[in-house]
């Protein structure tokens, strides 16, 4: 053996072995634990730039805006039918009914059924169409006609007859068959009809104000003879339920008296959130769209504004006497009036809304030749036009948000980064408070201005972070008392520059450029 | 001299440091001598056996898979609350972090020593995998975004490459005696039939938070160059969506290439030798039926938040329209039916041995291989001790980066018929696996047959009566 401890070799291969031998460590050292890191993630959330035309186009079911020559936003609220009357709230037909000769046999025709045992009848009739109004002419688009009929042959009678307004239309075909008992040749009939479209002319022609009936009788014996100068035939028609196309000539005159009309203007009041507001709109505008399709010239009269605030009442004369000729046929004769000094007065006053008070006369002046169609109205709208040329203060909006069970346990800290840029010139401050069940603050999340007022050649800008995080300069832990967190407490004042005391102007080109973003630090467990 | 030699391999020894990525199998080079696979690194490398052979399933394996960035030791460290400990996990990580596995199935071999040469015949399957991460693919991981210690807030994943290959090669290799027995010089050719190969090179993305340093996340940039995917083989076979089992054989068996491995020792005096080794110079043609290459292009994409407008009002989010856009819109160009060639990473060895004893080696033996343009050498000493060819034992210590972080050993034993081989290029995972980052284990039954050296042995003893016979018998 000594020979091997002679053995460099041997030395080195000891010294690797004690060498080796130090280093040695075993897998049973290992011990897999909790993975835990913390990363921090920065987020861009929001990047969102803005005007007002672009808000107000995605709400454009709701609002209707333009701009004007200087590029101000116009905000425009109008009904074109405040209220609106057609021609037949004013004119109607009157049911009438004709007057029809009974129909009796003559002796020829007497000694002809006696002698074969049945004969056939022919006969017709103008009868004039009644013009009680003293009309050029009725055209009835739709209406009833009621038939009665009553004969007292003693034989079997086979009825038919027809009646045709003067232009061939027809109104009515009829038929019935009466059938002879032998003991009592009495017998009635009743029967309603439709008829549309039938025109009468009263002027020359006096057939053009006739109906014509067309009669076909027939009678076959069974068991007796006529007598002539007994028996007849006797046919009541009467029109009724009519609805007119049209009517010519000496319409009547016809007041018109509407209820007030009411114009909301209290629509910021809507909202639960919104406290009390003041404003100041520099033009507005207020004006009334006066429409005629009749054939007879209309005067409309304003007769009073009436604003309502807190349940009062404040009148506000305007007697003002608008005159609409007659419309042509097929056209409509309009007029609008504006009203803006009045109106600026009354919307400044920040009313609940407005009454309009409209009154006024059908042929006014009993013109001789007129008309009215089925389709002729009058018509009262309104348009508001607010140019966003105003002052706005004390618009505050309040508002809480649930926020249940906020766990912060792992979160180190989060920063959201906001930043602003304004060019309208309309400040937003912004107050956040994270409260508990009793709405008492737990912390408060932000407190001051969002948006500052600026112009769009000098757009304003705001850069902040709020800080969700355990202050290390206190005790307590901040974040770990966000669990008690329930609510959010929310609260936006938002104002024209100066605090609304000067009058701005909103123009459409003006934005609004916002960013938010997160960043945080959180630790992750597995 | 041999106290110079003591006093390096001292130093190496007592010089510890970190570990880094090793590709070599310095110490199958040490045990040369009696184990038939170092002919694989040498093939102007006579063994001192006769014969050998090696069956499937027996002749053996030898796997390596190594990182260089983290061990079991960090993994396992915690942190106050005892946790493990991210924050020493992250600070060990590099630049660039590399992940390698290099395997290798010797499937047969036979070798013939004869009285100057020797001659072999060895079929070895082999993979190779490497995937290089940059630092900040971690940081993302670890520290999110947001984090100052991404500089600018820039994570640039440019460095992340990956490369997977799987090959079997046949070869034969001959070497022998030159310049009168001063030098030999051998040559091994390889016919190499690929199997899958799968890359993604150029890889340049990045992507940058914008803000300061009392906050970021203002925007986020992603900005992707254009990067090719490139596969071949098994793996673009088994990735076509009209992929039929009948595709995995010739798949597996269509993709040829050539190999070369050249070598050559010198013997400057009784006891030094000088030795080299080029392996690996080839290629692999990768048919082109089964080879795709898909060109991502450039493109960048820009958050900077989500449009509430477009919230409130219940339209679609243009910014995610935009991303959509951007990943629908890239034009992905997909080449197949077209071959291409990748090479076989090269290495180099070279060195000098000392004969300290009749039993006893020193080495010297520098390693270095290119890989993506890249030179990545090391340094190894070795210390080998050879009882003829019963037993033979190699002990390295391997200088990488400017550090000694590598130990190997190995031995062969020749228990007749069979010999066993045991080897680790990475003795400190084995000993330390808590601070281990590698595996790296040779195991294997050879047969060898014969000692060369008995007959000179012989001659030598006899030396004095003037008899130069040489006894070439087999044991």
């Amino acid at each position: 053996m000594k020979w091997i401890f002679r053995k460099s070799g041997f030395y080195l291969a000891l010294f690797a072995s004690v060498f080796i031998g130090g280093c040695y460590s075993e897998l049973s050292e290992l011990s897999v634990e909790d993975i835990k890191w913390s990363p921090e993630l920065g987020i861009p959330l929001i990047d969102s730039k803005f005007t007002l035309t672009e808000i107000l186009e995605s709400n454009s079911s709701s609002i209707d805006f333009t701009t004007d020559a200087n590029r101000t936003i116009v905000i425009s609220i109008s009904d074109d039918s405040l209220f609106s009357q057609s021609a037949s709230e004013y004119y109607t037909l009157n049911n009438t009914s004709l007057n029809v000769p009974p129909i009796i046999l003559t002796e020829e025709e007497i000694d002809l059924f006696n002698s074969n045992g049945e004969v056939t009848v022919l006969r017709e009739v103008m009868i004039d169409y009644p013009n009680p109004a003293n009309l050029d002419e009725i055209v009835i688009d739709a209406g009833e006609v009621a038939i009665e009929v009553e004969e007292d042959f003693p034989a079997n009678v086979d009825l038919s007859f027809s009646m045709e307004d003067p232009n061939d239309n027809s109104i009515l075909d009829y038929n019935q068959n009466f059938i002879y008992d032998g003991f009592n040749p009495i017998s009635t009939d009743q029967s309603v009809n439709q008829f549309n479209d039938i025109a009468f002319s009263f002027n020359a022609d006096p057939t053009q104000g006739q109906v014509q009936l067309s009669f076909e009788l027939s009678l076959s014996r069974v068991n007796q003879d006529l007598v002539f100068g007994v028996n007849s035939l006797d046919v009541n028609i009467g029109f009724q339920d009519m609805d007119f196309g049209a009517l010519y000539g000496d319409l009547s005159s016809q007041n018109i008296s509407t209820e007030s009309n009411t114009v909301q203007t209290d629509f910021l009041d809507d909202s639960e959130l919104l406290n009390d507001i003041e404003y100041y709109f520099e033009n507005p505008q207020f004006r009334i769209m006066f429409s005629n399709s009749m054939g007879l010239p209309v005067r409309f009269d304003v007769n009073n504004f009436t604003s309502f605030k807190n349940g009062e009442s404040t009148e506000e004369p305007i007697n003002n006497a608008i005159d609409l000729e007659a419309s042509e046929e097929g056209s409509v004769a309009v007029s609008e009036v504006n009203f803006d000094n009045v109106f600026k007065n009354l919307i400044n006053n920040m009313p609940d809304s407005v009454s309009l008070q409209i009154d006024g006369l059908i042929d006014p002046n009993d013109i001789p030749n007129n008309f009215v169609t089925r389709d002729s109205y009058i018509q009262v709208g309104y348009e508001i036009n607010l140019p966003l040329e105003f002052s706005l203060s004390g618009l505050e909006i309040n508002e809480t948000v649930s926020l249940e069970g906020i766990d912060t346990q792992e979160l180190q800290y989060a920063l959201f980064k906001f930043t602003s840029e304004n060019s309208l010139p309309i400040d937003l401050d912004f107050t956040a408070d994270l409260l508990d069940e009793d709405s008492t603050v737990v912390m408060n999340l932000f407190d001051g201005k969002f948006l500052a007022g600026g112009t769009e050649d000098q757009p304003t800008t705001i850069n902040d972070i709020i800080r969700l995080e355990d202050n290390p300069s206190t005790s307590s832990n901040e974040l770990q008392d966000l669990k008690e967190v329930k609510r959010v407490g929310i609260r936006a004042t938002v104002a024209t520059t100066n605090n609304g005391s000067s009058v701005v102007r909103i123009t459409s080109d003006a934005s609004v450029q916002f960013n938010l973003a997160v960043q945080a630090k959180y630790n992750v467990n597995f | 001299m041999k106290k110079i030699i003591y006093s390096s391999l001292l130093i190496l020894f007592i010089w510890n440091g970190s570990k880094a990525l090793a590709q070599s199998d310095m110490i199958s080079y040490g045990l040369n001598k009696t184990l038939p696979q170092a002919n694989n690194l040498n093939p102007a490398i006579l063994p001192d056996y006769k014969f050998s052979f090696g069956l499937p399933g027996l002749s053996g394996f030898h796997i390596n898979t190594a990182q260089n960035f983290t061990n079991l030791e960090l993994l396992n460290t915690k942190d106050e609350d005892g946790s493990l400990n991210s924050n020493n996990i992250l600070s060990a990580i590099k630049r660039n972090n590399r992940i390698s596995s290099n395997n290798n199935i010797n499937l047969f071999h036979l070798g013939i020593r004869g009285l100057t040469s020797y001659t072999a015949v060895s079929i070895n399957t082999r993979t190779t995998a490497r995937v290089s991460l940059p630092r900040e693919f971690f940081q993302f991981a670890v520290l999110g975004n947001a984090s100052d210690e991404l500089k600018d807030g820039l994570l640039d994943l440019n460095r992340f490459s990956t490369k997977l290959m799987g090959y079997t090669e046949i070869g034969v290799s001959h070497g022998r005696e030159i310049l009168g027995g001063k030098m030999t010089a051998g040559i091994r050719i390889k016919y190499l039939i690929g199997h899958g190969y799968a890359d993604i090179k150029n890889f340049d993305a990045r992507l940058r938070t914008y803000g300061n340093k009392d906050f970021r996340g203002d925007s986020l940039a992603i900005d992707v160059n254009q990067f090719d995917i490139r596969t071949a083989g098994i793996a673009a076979s088994v990735s076509d969506e009209d992929f039929e089992s009948d595709d995995i054989r010739s798949s597996v068996l269509s993709n040829g290439g050539f190999g070369l491995d050249l070598g050559a020792t010198y013997e400057f005096s009784r006891k030094i030798r000088f030795f080299a080794s080029l392996n690996d110079l080839g290629f692999i043609n990768w048919n082109s039926q089964y080879a795709t290459k898909l060109a991502v292009p450039s493109f960048q994409y820009n958050f900077s938040g989500i449009d509430v407008v477009e919230l409130i009002n219940g339209e679609d989010i243009s910014v995610i329209n935009d991303f959509d856009s951007v990943i629908n819109d890239l034009e992905i160009a997909e080449t197949t039916d077209e071959s291409f060639a990748t090479s076989l990473t090269a290495r180099i060895y070279a060195g000098a041995s000392y004969q300290l004893s009749r039993r006893q080696t020193a080495s010297a033996i520098l390693y270095s291989e290119l890989y993506r343009g890249t030179l990545i050498p090391a340094f190894t000493g070795m210390y080998n001790f050879q009882a003829g060819t019963f037993f033979n034992f190699a002990f390295s210590a391997t200088l990488m980066n400017g550090r000694v972080n590598n130990f190997g050993t190995g031995v062969t034993l020749n228990l007749v018929p069979f010999q066993i081989v045991l080897a680790t290029n990475d003795l400190l995972s084995i000993v330390n696996p808590m601070q281990g980052r590698a595996v790296d284990f040779r195991f294997g039954i050879n047969h060898t047959f014969g000692n060369v050296n008995k007959g000179k042995t012989r001659a030598k003893k006899n030396s004095k009566n003037t008899i130069d016979t040489i006894d070439l018998g087999i044991d």
